[in-house]
């Protein structure tokens, strides 16, 4: 760190992510995990038997509500423990030493910034969704089992996701 | 740390301790931002629209240039 950037007296020394960072995190990571899951357990069911018996509505319909109920419960554990994790670190480093009185404050605001990524963001997702839903029409022209479509898609949508929230981390932590 | 995504540099960092009690806490409840904003600024990795480059300058009570200056492509540094 150079002479400059050594922070002045008045700052809080503690950097944390604002809240519309923390959600795109918890988006990125129960997107990966619950896709994972389902395309994992499609893998399995594909290798077992044909295509036409595999069964792929109910799983597809339990990965999408999995993933937006667990985004919003980590959003809330992620917020908490920003706001008290301090707090409980600095009691465990030092137990004699001063500890903040209360936790400290959460910036719920979503500023121009915030919004100038999340813009960035949506529109890197465009081309993953455009590709999938091309070729999902391709194979609706070709009568395939709608497995395939309806797969295709929620790859596309799966890409599409991780693709938008790695470039919002991206630009929070590198800038534009 | 790669290169900054920017050629606009700021003085804000320095003017806020010209200032002696402005913290990023306190300059960001001025614009409306969050503090992350103000970070974000005074190191380069993001340029505040114009209106934003007024409003700081504004409570620096400077003029713009004062805080913001712009580097051209093949000028020296």
């Amino acid at each position: 760190m150079q002479a400059d950037e050594q922070p002045l007296a008045e700052d809080d020394d503690v950097v944390r992510m604002t809240q519309n960072e923390r959600t795109v995190w918890a988006y990125l990571v129960t997107v990966v995990v619950t896709s994972g899951v389902y395309l994992a357990l499609m893998a399995t069911r594909l290798a077992d038997g044909p295509v036409e018996d595999v069964s792929w509505v109910v799983p597809m319909l339990w990965a999408v509500a999995a993933s937006v109920t667990s985004t919003v419960v980590l959003t809330v554990v992620l917020t908490v423990a920003g706001a008290v994790g301090p707090s409980i670190v600095a009691a465990v480093r030092d137990p004699r030493g001063r500890v903040p009185a209360a936790p400290v404050e959460v910036e719920a605001i979503s500023d121009v910034r915030d919004q100038e990524i999340s813009r960035r963001g949506d529109r890197a997702s465009f081309g993953a969704i455009g590709v999938s839903v091309a070729g999902a029409l391709a194979l609706a022209m070709l009568d395939a089992d709608s497995f395939w479509i309806g797969n295709l898609l929620f790859v596309g949508g799966t890409v599409g996701a991780i693709v938008e929230t790695t470039t919002k981390i991206r630009l929070y932590r590198r800038g534009f | 740390m790669g290169p900054k995504p920017t050629r606009v540099t700021n003085r804000v960092r320095e003017l806020r301790a010209e200032t002696g009690d402005l913290t990023q806490a306190e300059l960001a409840r001025r614009l409306g931002v969050t503090r992350q904003t103000v970070i974000a600024i005074e190191h380069g990795r993001y340029s505040p629209s114009l209106e934003m480059a007024f409003q700081i300058a504004h409570v620096f009570a400077r003029p713009l240039d004062d805080v913001f200056q712009y580097e051209a492509p093949g000028s020296r540094p």
